[in-house]
């Protein structure tokens, strides 16, 4: 059966050049490409904003509840835009046992805000992963990219009152 | 100097486009079309730097895979690379991969001109500088840096004698090269033995025979479910074309790193397993799949795969056999279930990561696709260059050859080890893991992940291989090991455990996606206070064997591996620690005083000083007091955070 749009634009054409590119690096109503492309919009705006799904699930050919659906499936997707500071709390088992779960309460406790969530100051965004590839240096959390291990309660309420001064 | 992999002259006519067929062997000991002193000399001197033998040259190598680079190598790097050009020195300043030894990171390896290597462990700068100053300027060996010597000597065998005490029991098959060759390094990669399975495999044309010595070695996959691989291999060759092979590095249980340590140190050997897989199947596709959040392996594994376009190992045609082959890298955005191979399929059709009923096996699908563990593919070399009879002298008579077990927890060596199958898990843990932190006792060991299983003290000489383990109900998984000592409790492990599985749960079927909350639930209301009289107090009486009971219906009842295996900590452990469980429902106390619920913060009116810290900290204001008085906890309103212990400076808080 032929699909037919009925809208009177094109959504391709209401879009930027940049996005435009990055849509056209993969083939047109292939729902295979869906995955890369997703990771790539999320590595170039740090999320999936809401606006430009719309217009991967008229390019994929994937309805946007399916979309939907395989986004909140995989961990990897953020709907909202990140904070500042990506702070990642490892929860493996390595880490846990060696009081990882500590500190992301402390987090918590501290930020006032849950794993998966941004700060209101938009600042940090705190969220847990499974492994940093770090255990001997169990238990560590990642600010910015930076791996910080060995870390008790204390010295992560530390960190945070320094990362906060220097923005 | 020009790299090994280019053309020595012009009559060296090797290029992807006109491949030559002893490509790999002329590499080694060429040139071989063509009769020239200069050629020779000059492939000799290549091979002499990679192998770091090369007179008047300093080579510092630095461990830099994910646990160096956590422990600081880039900094180390930086200062070696800085420092040796401003003296002036001709240095190699070289990056290597993880040597299985995290805890001791960053490991540096030294060669002098004339010297055996030295390496130096845990190196920040200051030890750096002080390496320099004195053992590379005046010669003074500074002793108590020094770890291992001799310890590897490049180019022939893999480690030095002597090493024995450092590498234990370990038996490197599939690690050789970890740590110790740069993993993004083709020509070095070559050197030490690799691609000459491959390179024979593509001479002989022979795909059955090599299939066959694949089942004869009796390799395992080593994914989790122990299946034969040369069984696999076979079917897969039976379907029609086109078909894809899969390398699956998408390891997400939250303690295993093997499969990274494998990527990120030798991802060469990963490749060559597959592209042996593809030959032997008939496949022109492949897909390298990767964990999203390894970085470095995912950086390894694009520059490799662009070497080896380059050099004609993957395109067209490779090495003049007719063989093509292509090799995409794919990273996986996530979702534990989604390593499965059904779901990872799923994932790269776009789709979400659910399982699917087996069979139908995907290497029995209309268009075949053979997946295998990183690991797996990583043996196929390995067993190749071994011949089937000296490998299946390694390890035990079912499950033949070498496992990579990561260790991790309360264990002091932190890090990967390789060991024959077969071994018990006390050498593993307390001859290679060097017995646990802090001399605590060893209290369990949950191998094999999430979906794994805990062994108690009394079960720690059973040999770790894929039958051993199934008949105690437990499973291999990925292999990894998390030790914890009597600091940890089971229950509130289980309940971390549970907690895992039940986010990853796909949800497809019932008994897994609802049954692992309400054991959730079950764990959740046993390290909870209750008052015995109410009915909640009563209820608490029941959980046991409600708990047994549901776990065992979910193991029977579930569609793929995560629901079978989401219960078996909760089982294993209710076969060896019910004392524990018992502990929590019935005195309600936990042992470890692990679980929140169960503990009753109070001050210690004698130590405390009145110094107001916790009151500040305490983000429910459940404490009250003056300052320079005595502090007092209120019961009702703690909710045993824990920050007030964290900051007290004079150990006035009291659990009990």
């Amino acid at each position: 059966m032929e699909k037919k749009c009925f809208c009177s634009t094109n959504p391709l054409d209401t879009i930027n050049q940049e996005f435009k590119a990055i849509l056209e690096a993969y083939p047109l109503g292939k729902p295979k490409a869906l995955i890369p492309l997703l990771q790539t919009i999320q590595t170039k705006y740090g999320y999936l904003p809401n606006s430009m799904l719309s217009i991967v699930s008229y390019y994929l050919q994937v309805p946007l509840g399916q979309l939907y659906s395989i986004i909140t499936f995989y961990n990897q997707f953020r709907l909202e835009p990140p904070g500042k500071i990506h702070i990642e709390v490892c929860t493996g088992a390595g880490c846990y046992v060696r009081g990882g779960n500590d500190l992301l309460r402390t987090l918590e406790a501290e930020l006032g805000i849950r794993a998966g969530e941004t700060s209101k100051d938009k600042l940090f965004t705190l969220e847990t992963v499974s492994c940093l590839g770090a255990c001997a240096l169990a238990p560590v959390v990642r600010f910015g990219g930076t791996i910080y291990g060995r870390l008790q309660p204390k010295d992560i309420v530390r960190l945070l009152r320094e990362y906060e001064a220097r923005e | 100097m020009k790299s090994l992999l280019e053309p020595c002259c012009h009559l060296c006519t090797h290029s992807p486009e006109h491949p030559c067929v002893d490509f790999i062997i002329c590499l080694k000991t060429g040139p071989l079309c063509h009769d020239s002193k200069s050629c020779q000399q000059e492939k000799e001197k290549q091979k002499l730097c990679v192998n770091e033998e090369a007179e008047d040259v300093v080579y510092v190598t630095i461990g830099m895979a994910s646990c160096g680079l956590a422990a600081g190598a880039q900094k180390v790097y930086n200062f070696f690379q800085r420092q040796l050009k401003r003296r002036g020195y001709q240095a190699y300043v070289k990056k290597t991969g993880c040597l299985g030894f995290c805890s001791e990171e960053v490991l540096v390896r030294v060669k002098k001109p004339g010297k055996t290597t030295v390496i130096f462990s845990r190196v920040n700068v200051e030890k750096a500088s002080d390496i320099i100053d004195l053992y590379l300027e005046k010669d003074i060996l500074p002793e108590e840096y020094v770890w291992g010597r001799d310890f590897y000597k490049p180019g022939n065998s893999n480690f030095a004698k002597g090493n024995e005490i450092i590498l234990g029991k370990q038996k490197r098959l599939i690690m050789k090269n970890a740590g110790i060759i740069d993993p993004t390094s083709l020509e070095a990669y070559i050197l030490q033995g690799g691609f000459t399975a491959f390179n024979e495999v593509l001479k002989e044309k022979d795909p059955e025979k090599i299939i066959k010595t694949v089942i004869d070695s009796g390799l395992r996959g080593r994914g989790g479910a122990g299946f034969l691989t040369g069984e696999k291999w076979r079917q897969f060759r039976e379907g029609a074309k086109p078909k894809l092979v899969i390398a699956n590095g998408h390891e997400s249980d939250p303690a295993a790193f093997t499969n990274r340590a494998l990527l990120e140190s030798d991802p060469l050997s990963v490749l060559e397993g597959l592209m042996i897989a593809a030959f032997c199947g008939g496949a022109e596709q492949g897909i390298i799949y990767v964990r999203g959040n390894y970085d470095l392996a995912i950086s390894h594994l694009t520059q490799i795969i662009k070497t080896l376009n380059q050099a004609g190992l993957l395109g067209k045609n490779i090495l003049g056999s007719g063989f093509n082959f292509n090799v995409n890298l794919e990273i996986s955005p996530g979702a534990f279930v989604a390593g499965e191979e059904t779901a990872l399929i799923a994932t790269l059709a776009g789709e979400r990561g659910m399982p699917k009923p087996r069979p139908p096996y995907p290497t029995e699908m209309r268009k075949p696709i053979l997946v295998n563990n990183c690991e797996t593919l990583a043996n196929i070399p390995a067993i190749l260059n071994l011949g089937v009879e000296k490998y299946r002298e390694i390890g035990s008579e079912k499950s033949p050859g070498t496992k990579i077990f990561s260790l991790a927890g309360k264990v002091r060596q932190v890090g990967y080890i390789e060991v024959p199958f077969g071994m018990s898990l006390r050498e593993i843990i307390f001859d290679l893991g060097g017995g646990l932190r802090s001399n605590r006792p060893f209290k369990a060991a949950q191998v094999g992940g999430p979906s794994g299983g805990f062994l108690a003290a009394s079960f720690l000489d059973t040999p770790m291989d894929y039958d051993s383990l199934e008949a105690l109900g437990l499973s291999l998984g990925s292999g990894s090991i998390v030790v914890i000592d009597d600091e940890s409790c089971i229950v509130a492990l289980n309940r971390f455990n549970l907690e895992f599985m039940s986010k990853e749960s796909c949800g497809r079927c019932i008994p897994c996606r609802e049954g692992i909350y309400r054991l959730l639930e079950i764990i959740d209301s046993i390290v909870t206070r209750d008052n015995l009289g109410t009915e909640n107090g009563l209820k608490r009486y029941q959980t046991l064997s409600q708990l047994e009971k549901l776990a065992q219906v979910i193991a029977d009842t579930s569609a793929c591996g995560l629901g079978q295996g989401a219960p078996n900590p909760v089982l294993s452990s209710l076969k060896f620690f019910r004392e524990e469980y018992e502990a929590h429902i019935f005195s309600q106390k936990c042992p470890a005083k692990q679980c929140k619920g169960l503990l009753t913060y109070r001050i210690d009116a004698d130590l405390c000083k009145g110094c107001s810290v916790c009151l500040e900290r305490c983000p429910e204001g459940a404490i009250v007091g003056e300052r320079k008085h005595s502090h007092f906890i209120l019961a009702d309103r703690c909710t045993r955070c824990g920050i007030c212990l964290e900051f007290c400076s004079f150990s006035a808080i009291i659990i009990s």
